[in-house]
């Protein structure tokens, strides 16, 4: 016969099977993902983030309507179920029914018209503005409580790639109301895999798995984004096992991390391109494409790269890197010093000339030591190089009001994951970077591309001016260099999207 | 003073650049730029904003920081208290070790003790502090795992960060205690003291300690006050959640309200240690209480 204790005992051993977490698979996971970071994290405003960084954080918690394979980059529902081009000003995107917010409220055709109208048109500095500006003219129709209608003035082929940007999170009306033209800085309210705990400036990001989120349950139950300044620090609390993954890992410290047996490094080509430009508009002896040419053979990048980053970066041979849509690789400038100086001569240069070569200090790293080679190669060929350090501040200012008149060094995001983004750079009318302006034939295709709908023919178009710009040598193509990461090996599922953004949503610890 | 100090840091920080091209990206058409500029008051006359931002100071309001938008005070308010605890803890350990160091190598002048002490003091004085805190964190945190390496929160958090930061403060003390008891143990009182037949360590203790104080209490205040905002490398290697990295953080991205909310919030404490200092002076020299009476 049955007492009242075992009855009590089953009950209690029912509870502790349902109270369990499900599967061994659940057991064996540590409960807290640590993610060791070099810096701050400006904001947990779904819409204020300026880095890629913020972004990745803040996409744990927020989600957009459309998003990016994490290998492939294609382009992938989230929040809406589909998306068609009605005609070339009007866009129809279909949303998925009962998803909620992790403040209860519904996701609803409101919450897209009140973000883009936050994002782009309300009077804040969001970063949206700048991947979709609002001289676009975008407009928002919520046609039902599952479809919206976005209407532009111009055409825009891009509108997909805008609604997968990070810039452009799907906020709560309701939730959010308030914060229309203010931002937030104490709460996020998101649909995605995981909520908002705290945020300590300068210290910790901290958020939970979402119990109620609508796809698949996320793996670890908390997630702790920690600043540690110091990269030293970093990887010593990484051997420690007080952190899981460490973010820029500094090539110097690349050896202590692979001879750790604990640990690995994960290394990913990032997105940024980097290259000097010369200023075609305005320096007498960079306004000869020939010259240009000479510049871009008179140095040895495979070289640099292997000395300077430990082999860790490949050749960017025109103004848009790799697996970016529509990109196209025209090839290298070889290492040809002397077909350089054979173009000087020919473009009334034999006996060289004076550039300076400017720099900017604490931006990129071992900024100086890149400068002093490129001007050591530049020296070689007679081009008599004088480098100019300056504070960033200042230095992007100069950059982006296109007010160096010879050469500097840079490195461009590609924020829509479109080579337009970076060719529409080189429109005499663009309003910023403007060091060479297309014309004739290159100048078409760059319109063209932009404004056509059929990828069989953007492909082709993007090609033409991304090989005009190759040969007009606007940069000194330099390279992509690899992000790397340290972490323990009992890491599984993080990764970093080509576009460098952090995939922490399906990552892991294995206790 | 502190009004002194915030003009001039409202002026510097104003001549270092403009704060709205790092707030918007370089990709930013210059409508936005304007707007940003208007909506931030940045284009209004710079004594209109020096004036506004007095006012406001007076008040107890800092104004908001341009880069989390979150009160500037509430930022400081957050942060003190960390570096003013790894502060008052290197202080400790630099007063607990150099004290004692200084009134041996006064005592035992000239012996190898002495040198040996006053080599390890210029040491400690002259080591980077960088340099130091890596091989503790390697030392400590990685090869014998007794220390945590980062972060603020238990009692062991703390040792590692103030060991390093109170070398700086270690060196200079000893050798300031050194002198200033070589000075005192020569007097007249002294020898009186030690005529009377009072042991030795009473000797050192009441007479001779008390007399050389006031120099080693000027060093730890001022000490105090420049760690106050002064502790950034240390801050930075165990990435202590202080007042330090606020700042540095708040230079490189001309986050002007929060780089004059520290400044002036720093320099009020200046003055706060300075009265106390000299307050201390008179409780430890009653000639200086008569003098003032």
């Amino acid at each position: 016969m049955q007492t009242r204790r075992d009855w009590l005992k089953q009950a209690g051993a029912a509870a502790a099977v349902a109270l369990a977490p499900r599967g061994a698979e659940a057991q064996a996971r540590k409960s807290t993902l640590t993610i060791a970071l070099p810096s701050t994290p400006e904001t947990i405003d779904p819409h204020q983030l300026r880095s890629v960084l913020s972004g990745s954080i803040l996409g744990l918690m927020g989600e957009g309507l459309l998003t990016r394979d994490p290998q492939t980059m294609e382009l992938k529902p989230l929040l809406a179920e589909s998306w068609r081009n009605v005609n070339p000003t009007t866009w129809e995107v279909k949303l998925r029914r009962g998803i909620k917010f992790h403040n209860g409220e519904e996701f609803t055709a409101e919450s897209v018209k009140f973000t883009i109208e936050r994002a782009i048109t309300s009077k804040l500095n969001t970063l949206a503005k700048l991947t979709w500006p609002p001289s676009f003219g975008q407009e928002v129709q919520a046609v039902d409580p599952h479809t919206v209608r976005i209407t532009t003035r111009i055409p825009d082929p891009m509108v997909p790639s805008r609604l997968a940007a990070e810039s452009l999170n799907i906020a709560p009306a309701k939730g959010l109301g308030d914060y229309r033209e203010r931002f937030v800085t104490d709460r996020f309210i998101g649909t995605g895999p995981y909520r908002f705990v705290e945020h300590v400036v300068g210290d910790r990001v901290v958020v939970e798995a979402n119990p109620a989120y609508w796809g698949p349950k996320p793996p670890s139950a908390r997630i702790v984004w920690q600043v540690i300044p110091d990269a030293a620090t970093r990887v010593a609390a990484l051997q420690r096992g007080d952190i899981d993954v460490m973010l820029n890992l500094p090539v110097p410290l690349l050896s202590t991390v692979e001879t750790d047996p604990g640990l690995r490094v994960y290394a990913e080509l990032s997105s940024l391109t980097h290259g000097v430009l010369l200023n075609a508009r305005e320096s007498p002896p960079l306004k000869d494409r020939r010259v240009r040419q000479a510049l871009n053979l008179a140095v040895d990048r495979q070289a640099i790269i292997k000395n300077l980053f430990a082999g860790r970066g490949q050749l960017l041979n025109t103004v848009t890197g790799r697996n970016v849509m529509n990109t196209f690789d025209p090839g290298p400038y070889p290492y040809d010093p002397g077909r350089a100086k054979a173009l000087l001569a020919e473009a009334g240069y034999g006996n060289g000339f004076d550039l300076q070569l400017w720099q900017s200090i604490g931006r990129w790293t071992l900024a100086e030591e890149m400068a002093q080679v490129i001007a050591g190669y530049w020296d070689k060929v007679g081009v008599r190089t004088k480098i100019q350090l300056l504070e960033w501040a200042e230095y992007n200012k100069r950059s982006a009001g296109s007010q160096f008149r010879d050469a500097f060094y840079y490195a461009f995001i590609n924020g829509t994951w479109d080579a337009s983004y970076t060719v529409q750079r080189f429109k005499p009318d663009f309003a910023t970077f403007r060091y060479f302006d297309a014309s004739g034939d290159l100048l078409k295709a760059i319109r063209d591309y932009e404004q056509t709908f059929d990828p069989k023919r953007r492909r082709e178009l993007a090609a033409q001016a991304l090989k005009g710009l190759h040969e007009e040598a606007v940069w000194l193509f330099l390279w992509q260099l690899e992000l790397l990461t340290g972490m323990s090996k009992k890491v599984k599922a993080f990764r970093i999207r080509p576009d460098d953004f952090i995939w922490a949503r399906d990552a892991y610890v294995e206790a | 003073m502190a009004f002194g100090v915030s003009v001039l840091v409202f002026a510097l920080v104003h001549l270092s650049g403009d704060p709205v091209l790092l707030m918007v990206s370089s990709d930013a058409p210059p409508d936005v730029v304007d707007t940003t500029r208007r909506a931030l008051g940045f284009d209004r006359p710079l004594y209109q904003q020096l004036a506004q931002y007095l006012v406001r100071a007076a008040q107890g309001d800092l104004g908001v920081s341009l880069r989390s938008q979150r009160p500037v005070a509430t930022l400081i308010a957050e942060r003190l208290p960390a570096t003013v605890e790894l502060t008052l803890a290197a202080l400790l350990l630099a007063v607990v070790t150099a004290v004692p160091l200084g009134i041996v190598s006064a005592v035992k002048r000239g012996s190898p003790v002495d040198r040996l002490a006053m080599v390890g003091a210029v040491a400690g004085q002259a080591i980077p502090i960088f340099w130091l805190a890596l091989l503790l964190i390697a030392l400590f945190g990685v090869r014998l795992r007794w220390l945590p390496v980062f972060g603020r929160g238990s009692l062991a958090h703390l040792v590692l960060p103030a060991l390093s930061l109170s070398t700086i403060i270690l060196g200079r003390l000893a050798r300031l205690v050194r002198s200033s008891m070589l000075e005192v143990l020569g007097q007249d009182y002294v020898r009186t003291a030690r005529a009377k037949g009072l042991a030795e360590p009473r000797v050192l203790a009441l007479h001779a300690l008390r007399n050389a104080a006031i120099p080693i209490v000027t060093l730890l205040g001022l000490q105090f006050a420049q760690l106050l905002g002064g502790a950034v490398v240390t801050e930075t290697i165990f990435a202590w959640p202080g007042i330090g990295r606020l700042v540095v953080e708040a230079i490189f991205n001309r986050d002007f309200p929060v780089v004059q909310g520290v400044v002036l919030v720093v320099s009020l404490i200046f003055v706060a240690v300075s009265v106390v200092v000299d307050l201390a002076y008179a409780a430890l020299d009653p000639r200086l209480r008569s003098e003032a009476a």
